[in-house]
């Protein structure tokens, strides 16, 4: 019974995280509500450099650089990017292997 | 913790993850395919619960402790495969593995990032998925899209995070 509970707590709990993490950090998410700012259309180019209500790909990359470095993945210090952790490395090596494992070629 | 819930979560969540493989291998895709997914998950719990019953019988404590368990799996799962199918950050660790010890220039990145179809594909993969209606140079919202787009806002709303992306 104790067992049911907890899992039944932690399965709703990750049901949150991942809502709040798809609405904060969400790429299409992000384009769908940009587009629905602009009146439901705009061109691409625009939509590429205003992307996140005007952070543009620049922004967008600097909150993920920013978060993997908080979580020790990788070093970012000034404008130097890089190299991994090894926590960082087993990260990208697990994740590309998976990749591969599952042929996921058009990603993020 | 009892070995009938064990064995049966195992054999349920071998199943799902064997399943989604093989499908995945044979017919790959760039849709990320998550109503399948879901369906190759429910396939998995299924399993579990009848390896349950012939492990434990018809034991409702061993069933729901299966259930729940199952559905937690699978829900963490899908966080990982989310990250796997269209995760931005893991595109960076991947990039960033290839230089070895060496930093890179972060105006490089961007410029790099930029210049590659990746924002572009992420547009064509949102018409496919028909949340927006793509021609020659200009996107526009379907109502699919138009919905989610709202839905979105609201949430962001309700549970206080803003929408970055």
């Amino acid at each position: 019974m104790k067992v049911s509970a907890i899992f039944l707590y932690l399965a709703g709990s990750l049901v949150y995280v991942e809502l709040r993490s798809l609405l904060s950090r969400g790429y299409s998410v992000r384009i769908l509500v940009d587009l629905h700012t602009r009146g439901a259309s705009a061109s691409l180019g625009s939509l590429k450099s205003g992307y996140g209500g005007g952070v543009g790909v620049r922004g967008m990359l600097a909150k993920r650089v920013g978060t993997l470095a908080g979580l020790g993945l990788l070093r970012f210090r000034g404008n130097r990017v890089g190299p991994l952790t090894p926590l960082g490395k087993v990260c990208a090596v697990a994740g590309e292997r998976m990749r591969q494992l599952l042929r996921l070629e058009l990603v993020g | 913790m009892n070995t009938s819930i064990v064995g049966a979560v195992a054999a349920g969540m071998t199943t799902f993850l064997l399943l989604h493989v093989v499908i995945w291998r044979a017919a790959p895709s760039n849709s990320p395919r998550i109503l399948l997914l879901g369906l190759l998950a429910a396939v998995g719990i299924l399993v579990s619960l009848l390896v349950g019953l012939l492990l434990a019988g018809l034991n409702a404590f061993v069933l729901c402790a299966v259930l729940w368990i199952d559905l937690f799996a699978v829900i963490l799962y899908m966080f990982v495969y989310a990250g796997l199918a269209r995760s931005v950050s893991v595109t960076l660790l991947s990039r960033l593995l290839r230089c070895g010890d060496q930093p890179l220039d972060f105006n490089a990145l961007v410029e790099e990032y930029s210049s590659s179809s990746r924002f572009d594909d992420r547009i064509r993969l949102m018409h496919r998925s028909g949340l927006v209606r793509l021609s020659e140079n200009s996107v526009a919202l379907t109502g699919r899209g138009s919905a989610l787009a709202r839905w979105a806002k609201l949430m962001g709303q309700v549970v206080g995070g803003g929408l970055e992306g």
